[in-house]
């Protein structure tokens, strides 16, 4: 990374709290389902993981 | 779209890329790139996506267009001039693992950059704490070898001296490190003459919307091939054995959500990452998604990054694949790459059994060491790569002794072995009875002997399968267990590293002592079978006791025949 969020120079990895690739300058950061700032890269990751937790509900409903 | 321009366009592409191969491995100096082919070849869009690529290495194909993207991040394309050569290695900067190298060099049309010339290739030495990285036992990033984030090492043309000077001071083979470097540089000199040539030829208006069109087009062909997937979620699980520091097992797990003409990939549920070196990084998770969807689509697709579109990864962070620096992660790419892909193809076989291999033995041995060698009068390193069984097909046996599944790679011939390195083989044959039983047989594993003809040799390996054997399907059995022994010169028995040098893992480790005339036997796993054992044709059973593929003892108890089948 050019220049980390800190404003140094490198040695700071972010990753999209759900998908884990790597983020830049065009960033999402709010909430997370357990209450804790998080950051995402897309709104794809911030739908998927509302979609992946009703997902596993249901799954243990039904089981 | 012209269909007959984007084929030619196409097929010139690929052969660019098959040449900057070939002049790779004619030009390099180490065994892992002349011999092996541990290196792939391809060109890139301005954006970085894939838009050609040779039959290399598919660990490397997959993630090359994440390597690209995120490097253009850091180093922008304004600050690139002609005759720029970049090169980079850093795992977690869109990386692979710290031995990969790429070199990328950009393509300059009227001016402006067009796209990238792409070689990336696997260094046999980087530094670090073992002779040839893959330290068994390394606990950090910086026991594993030199970090490059991306770098000029050609400015307009010229040699970028200080960064030269830096990587040849940090190697423990600097000649055999300046003469793999140039290989790379050469190749990615090759794709952007070859590649100029072909846009001069049709034009660079026609040639990008050409490339646009085949990208596009590869795309449809890859949705076609999903939507005839039925849709819903398959999960798949299976295990690397243990990190090299602590004796557990990791999961990986697969969560393959299949939706119309697109599929997400989530790995939710895998172990957090591990304290040792089998860490993957995002871009292994990637590129090991697409290489599962490659195994399970159309060979025919033309490869670029139109095949990804319609695949989604999700990599948790802080997992097995998805390492957050600085924990070490040099196994990721070859030992952990094969057990994702499989997993994915696992999850698959729930949904398109006729589609799906068993399990192939899912590790490249990674039988890495170096010393002094008397006659050369000169440091060596080597990084051995071996085969593996293959997983057994719905329609075919498993293939014997192939590089796994990321790797396409070849078994150095043991001529060329003895010749550079200060080894004698006396053995290398197949194990009867590793292919898993079934209808269809798993590819057999190997077993190969070396004896030390040097005072020192220092070894490191990093490998898998030693505990948990590759998984058949469908009533398929389970392929062969690998392993490394050691014999001492004098002594008749034959002893893992635990046993002999008091390692945590018999299958990851670094820096043990091999002394003149001791023996290492290295076992290669089997693939796993595909359906009942008790269904195979019984002429293939009787040519497989004759070739002495199969025992007559498993023809009797896993196959069920009735009597000795081979009189
Ligand atoms: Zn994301």
């Amino acid at each position: 990374m050019r220049f980390a969020s800190s404003g140094y120079y490198v040695e700071k990895y972010e990753k999209c709290s759900v998908c884990g690739k790597l983020v830049y300058e065009e960033r999402i950061t709010q909430v997370n389902l357990e209450g804790k700032e998080a950051l995402y890269c897309s709104e794809w990751c911030i739908e998927w993981e509302k979609k992946r937790a009703e997902l596993k509900k249901k799954k243990a409903t039904v089981s | 779209m012209d269909v007959v321009s984007m084929n030619i366009i196409n097929s010139s592409m690929v052969s660019i890329c098959r040449e900057m191969g070939i002049t790779l491995m004619k030009t390099s100096y180490s065994t892992i790139f002349n011999e092996a082919l541990d290196f792939t070849c391809g060109l890139a869009n301005v954006k970085g996506e894939l838009i050609a690529v040779a039959e290399y290495c598919p660990a490397q194909i997959g993630g090359m267009p994440v390597l690209i993207e995120n490097c253009i991040k850091e180093l922008p394309i304004e600050d690139m001039k002609p005759g720029d050569v970049i090169l980079h290695n850093d795992p977690y900067r869109g990386g692979l693992h710290v031995p990969e190298h790429t070199v990328f060099k950009p393509i300059f049309i009227d001016g402006e950059v067009i796209g990238f010339a792409v070689a990336i290739g696997h260094l046999a030495e980087i530094g670090g704490m073992t002779p040839g990285g893959f330290a068994g036992e390394a606990t950090s990033i910086f026991q594993e070898g030199l970090r490059l984030p991306p770098v000029k090492i050609i400015q307009e043309g010229k040699d970028n001296e200080e960064v030269w000077k830096i990587m040849l001071a940090n190697v423990r083979t600097p000649r055999y490190n300046y003469g793999d470097l140039r290989a790379l540089i050469s190749a990615a000199d090759l794709g952007e003459e070859r590649l100029t040539e072909l846009i001069q030829k049709y034009g660079k208006e026609f040639f990008l919307k050409t490339v646009d069109d085949l990208m596009d087009y590869s795309e449809q062909r890859m949705r076609a091939e999903i939507a005839e997937i039925p849709n819903g979620h398959y999960e798949f699980e299976d295990y690397v054995e243990n990190d090299g520091i602590e004796d557990k097992i990791f999961t990986i797990k697969a969560n393959v959500h299949v939706l119309d003409d697109e599929v997400i990939i989530d790995y939710d549920g895998t172990s957090p990452q591990a304290r040792g070196p089998i860490n993957a990084t995002y871009g292994v998770a990637v590129s090991a998604a697409y290489n599962a969807m490659l195994h399970i689509t159309d060979p025919e697709i033309p490869r670029n990054s139109g095949c990804f579109r319609p695949i989604k990864v999700v990599a948790p962070p802080g997992t097995v694949v998805n390492v957050d620096y600085p924990a070490p992660e040099v196994g990721g790419n070859t030992e952990t790459h094969p057990r994702i892909a499989f997993t994915i193809i696992g999850a698959f076989s729930k949904a398109v059994p006729e589609r799906v291999a068993a399990c192939e033995g899912g590790t490249h041995l990674n039988f890495v060491f170096g010393g002094y060698h008397e006659d050369y009068d000169e440091d060596y390193v080597c990084y051995d790569l071996e085969g593996v069984g293959w997983g057994a097909r719905p329609y075919a046996d498993g293939n014997n002794m192939c590089d796994s599944i990321n790797g396409n790679c070849r078994t150095t011939p043991v001529e060329v072995f003895e010749t550079r390195y200060p080894w004698l083989i006396e053995a290398f044959r197949l194990v009867p009875d590793s292919g898993g039983a079934g209808q269809y047989r798993g590819g057999l594993g190997a077993e190969k002997i070396l004896r030390s003809r040097s005072d020192l040799i220092t070894v490191s390996q990093m490998t898998d399968r030693h505990k948990i054997a590759p998984f058949g399907l469908f009533g398929g059995k389970e392929g062969g267990l690998g392993a490394t022994l050691i014999q001492k010169e004098g002594e008749k028995e034959w002893k893992d590293v635990s046993e002999a040098y008091g390692k945590v893992s018999t299958s990851k480790f670094s820096n043990i002592s091999i002394q003149y005339g001791d023996r290492v036997k290295i076992v290669t796993p089997g693939g796993g079978g595909y359906g009942d054992p008790k269904l195979r044709d019984p002429e293939k059973l009787k040519e497989d006791i004759l070739e002495g593929f199969v025992s007559e003892e498993a023809a009797e108890t896993l196959y069920g025949a009735k009597e000795s089948i081979s009189k």
